[in-house]
């Protein structure tokens, strides 16, 4: 069994021995530092680590990770922190391993249209340092300003233009890894789609329970020769989730689909002035990239349809600056939830495409039962819902109440065909749920999976997974830091 | 002494063979049989391979069929592994849809064959191929327990992909039993932009991927011969002979063995075997195939 609940003295000598390893500067093990890397951005499960470690190298990566072989501590590796699910949770306790100093670019092939970088590489970085070349890296998270390759192969991250250009396993070539021996492996190749088993497709994805991942080759897209931009609103949300619908069913494919609430409309005109139709209940942000003339045609059947269900108000951006202002609603609406109530929690389930307007119904009876507020934002292309439950997290009652909705709004998914998670994954927030999903079978199937590269307790331990040794006792102490 | 064969109609049925039998060959339509998925004993012709070993049991996937759920509005279709392409895409096409695959060789195979071989196809630049469109499958293990994996959501992050481990794993690591779909409309469908000279067929195929700093090279070097080059992913379908290697490229080809699944690097190919002792502990599962590399 690895170290869970060490004494001060231990860890203090931990930080030593790490220091001396690593350099000074590269481990933080203060209380205040041990506070502040205790939770990622899903915030209702708490756990400190005992020592964050800063490696700037893969080499030191594997020097930590043998260490914490040598001496059974658990290890969490962990990004911006802008995970959704608590994958980046240092569950129980031991290393935190950052990779916020591996942020190189290591290698840019433009013939090739690839590029390799660190893990902690900003995810918006890669796109900013070939702009140049007329390239980027297709997935955009919402977080994409701070959030880091490395998250983002762990999460398997999309965004919304991943209705039309895929997630992150479908922009990344190989990896360099650390894995839980402790040794420097490579998966992958810069060519994809050789013979043999998809490793990296099930290592992209796997929150970090696999092993660490310090560097990749990701693949780098040509930037659209034009895109357009068009914001149209509607008196119900029957009529834009139907606009969704048909301009899907039509055979069009928008680089972006994106919808919005009522709730979300109100928060984003009391943060940024935004004045939206009266009487509109739902927005839609299309977007078409791609050759002119194809784009021109899209943009005629999108806006046919838009018409067709009764759009209120259509605006279609002019230049960058009016396309930046039409997707701000979109970009920002999360944050300026922060208006309306001291917490966010979003939920990130997946349901059919047609079944929106049952779902919407559903999470709006969930959220007057409850008695908590929910508001939507989403990737309407693909079904993947964002539910917005805001409340007041000094009051227990409330933070019961949000887990519970949460919770009920995945079940619905799961009931209507769909999946617990579109982009933010399992980690420890939804891990109660995977059995609904996958049944005891599916499940030890995973296990088998988890396996081929991780045997053992101390890498990311649980995650993803119910039931792992050791895991139930702790869950309790999590909440509890938080409440 | 005869082979067993079995033709399982349901996944029940199928469970029950997978839980009953001994060593067992996966076979769905047999188009591409060339793609030889047996181990280098079986194909050396030296010896009696069946003999030495006993008689493997022949699993036929044809009888298991047909599109359980399609669901035109959000684009995805639940299909029985022993389905043929052409069926499949029949029945999409009826409903204005389709899957994006073009192979050199026509639409040939099976479903879950198909997957189970994991071959590009000449539309992937656009387009995708099976693990981008592949969004959840029902397995059947080794044992005979059914597992699930994936969701008809277009979009999934929950768990482990353990469906794109059984794409290009040859029916080693379980088999395939029903598989869940992302489609295209058939509107959307590009044509395929390779060019072709010759006719291609499945017993004598060498198929190539380079950089695409370096297929010019390649293609000077297949001057002549029958073939389909694909440039927007440098892959090369042609016959098969010797022809030269760039860095980080592969080759696949018909035949047996090695021939056909070329060892990666050490480490990827340690983790293949690893997966096989895991998943498919008593070498049940099309044995060779993945001892093999």
């Amino acid at each position: 069994m690895p170290v869970t609940d060490p004494d001060r003295r231990t860890e203090a000598r931990w930080a030593r021995e790490l220091e001396s390893m690593l350099g000074p500067g590269q481990v933080l093990a203060t209380p205040s530092a041990r506070k502040a890397y205790d939770c990622d951005a899903y915030t209702i499960d708490k756990s400190k680590p005992s020592v964050v470690v800063l490696p700037e190298t893969t080499e030191q990566v594997r020097d930590v990770v043998r260490w914490c072989n040598r001496n059974q501590v658990p290890y969490t590796p962990r990004g911006a922190g802008t995970g959704l699910s608590g994958g980046a949770l240092a569950a129980m306790g031991g290393v935190l391993i950052s990779t916020k100093r591996m942020t190189r670019i290591l290698e840019v092939d433009l013939p090739n249209r690839c590029l390799r970088a660190q893990a902690g590489a900003v995810n918006k970085r890669i796109s900013e340092s070939v702009a140049h070349a007329g390239l980027h890296f297709a997935p955009d998270p919402s977080s994409q300003t701070v959030s880091t390759l490395g998250g983002n192969i762990a999460e398997n991250s999309g965004g919304p233009h991943t209705l039309k250009y895929g997630v992150t396993v479908q922009h990344v070539l190989a990896l360099t890894m650390v894995d839980v021996d402790g040794e420097i492996v490579q998966v992958g190749s810069k060519v994809p789609g050789g013979p043999g088993l998809d490793l990296l497709g099930v290592l992209i994805g796997s929150e970090g329970t696999m092993g660490v991942v310090t560097e990749a080759w990701v693949r780098l897209t040509p930037n659209p020769a034009k895109v357009e931009t068009v914001l149209a609103s509607f008196a119900t949300v029957r009529d834009a989730t139907q606009t969704v619908a048909d301009i899907i069913a039509a055979g069009t494919i928008p680089a972006a689909l994106e919808m919005m609430d009522e709730g979300i409309m109100k928060a984003v005109s009391l943060a940024f002035g935004l004045v939206y139709p009266e009487g509109a209940k739902a927005l839609l942000l299309i977007e078409c990239d791609g050759d002119p003339d194809a784009v021109a045609g899209e943009m005629r059947t999108v806006l046919d349809i838009c018409a067709k269900h009764g759009a209120m108000d259509v605006a279609v951006a002019a230049d960058e600056a009016e396309r930046q202002k039409l997707w701000t609603a979109r970009k920002k609406g999360i944050g300026a939830m922060g208006r309306i109530a001291p917490t966010i929690v979003t939920q990130d389930g997946v349901i059919p495409r047609s079944k929106l307007p049952e779902m919407l119904d559903r999470i709006s009876e969930v959220a007057a039962r409850r008695g908590i507020g929910i508001a939507n934002i989403f990737h309407a292309g693909d079904g993947n819902l964002h539910p917005c439950m805001y409340f007041d997290d000094r009051d227990p009652a409330q933070v019961e109440a949000a887990v519970a909705a949460g919770e009920e709004i995945l079940e619905v998914c799961l009931d209507l065909g769909g999946s617990l998670s579109g982009e933010h994954g399992i980690g420890v927030e939804k891990i109660g749920l995977m059995e609904r999903m996958f049944g005891r079978e599916g499940l030890d199937l995973m296990m088998d999976v988890r396996r081929i590269f991780n045997d053992g307790d101390l890498c990311n331990p649980c995650k993803i997974l119910p039931n792992q040794k050791g895991c139930v006792e702790h869950m309790r102490r999590w909440r509890g830091a938080a409440w | 002494m005869v082979n067993t064969v079995l033709e399982p109609q349901t996944v029940e049925e199928l469970a029950d063979a997978v839980r009953e039998a001994g060593r067992i060959e996966v076979l769905g339509s047999g188009s591409h049989v060339a793609f030889d998925v047996r181990g280098p004993q079986a194909c050396s012709g030296l010896e009696d391979w069946s003999v030495a070993l006993g008689h493997p049991t022949t699993l036929l996937m044809h009888r298991l069929t047909g599109v359980v759920e399609h669901h035109p509005e959000d684009m995805v279709v639940v299909v029985r592994a022993g389905t043929r392409l052409t069926d499949l895409q029949g029945a999409l096409a009826e409903r204005g849809q389709c899957i994006p695959w073009a192979s050199p060789l026509g639409d040939i195979g099976t479903v879950g064959g198909l997957l189970a071989l994991g071959l590009p196809n000449g539309l992937e630049a656009r387009c995708g191929g099976w693990r981008d469109w592949c969004l959840g499958m029902t397995i059947v293990r080794p044992d005979g327990r059914v597992a699930r994996s994936g969701s008809q959501a277009v979009k999934s992050v929950a768990g482990y992909d353990v469906h794109k481990l059984m794409i290009g794993a040859r029916g080693t690591l379980g088999v395939i039993a029903e598989v869940i779909l992302r489609t295209l409309p058939l509107g959307a469908r590009p044509e395929p932009s390779w060019s072709a000279t010759g006719t291609l067929s499945a017993s004598n195929l060498r198929i190539q991927r380079t950089l695409a700093t370096d297929f010019a090279a390649l293609l000077t070097a297949a001057k002549g011969l029958p073939q389909v080059a694909d440039e927007a992913t440098s892959t090369l379908w042609s016959a098969d002979v010797e022809l030269p290697r760039f860095g980080h490229d592969w080759v696949m080809r018909a035949g047996c063995g090695s021939r056909n699944l070329e060892p990666f690097d050490a480490v990827q190919t340690g983790w293949m075997r690893r997966a096989k002792k895991l998943l498919d502990p008593e070498g049940k599962l099309n044995p060779g195939a993945l001892e093999a590399i």
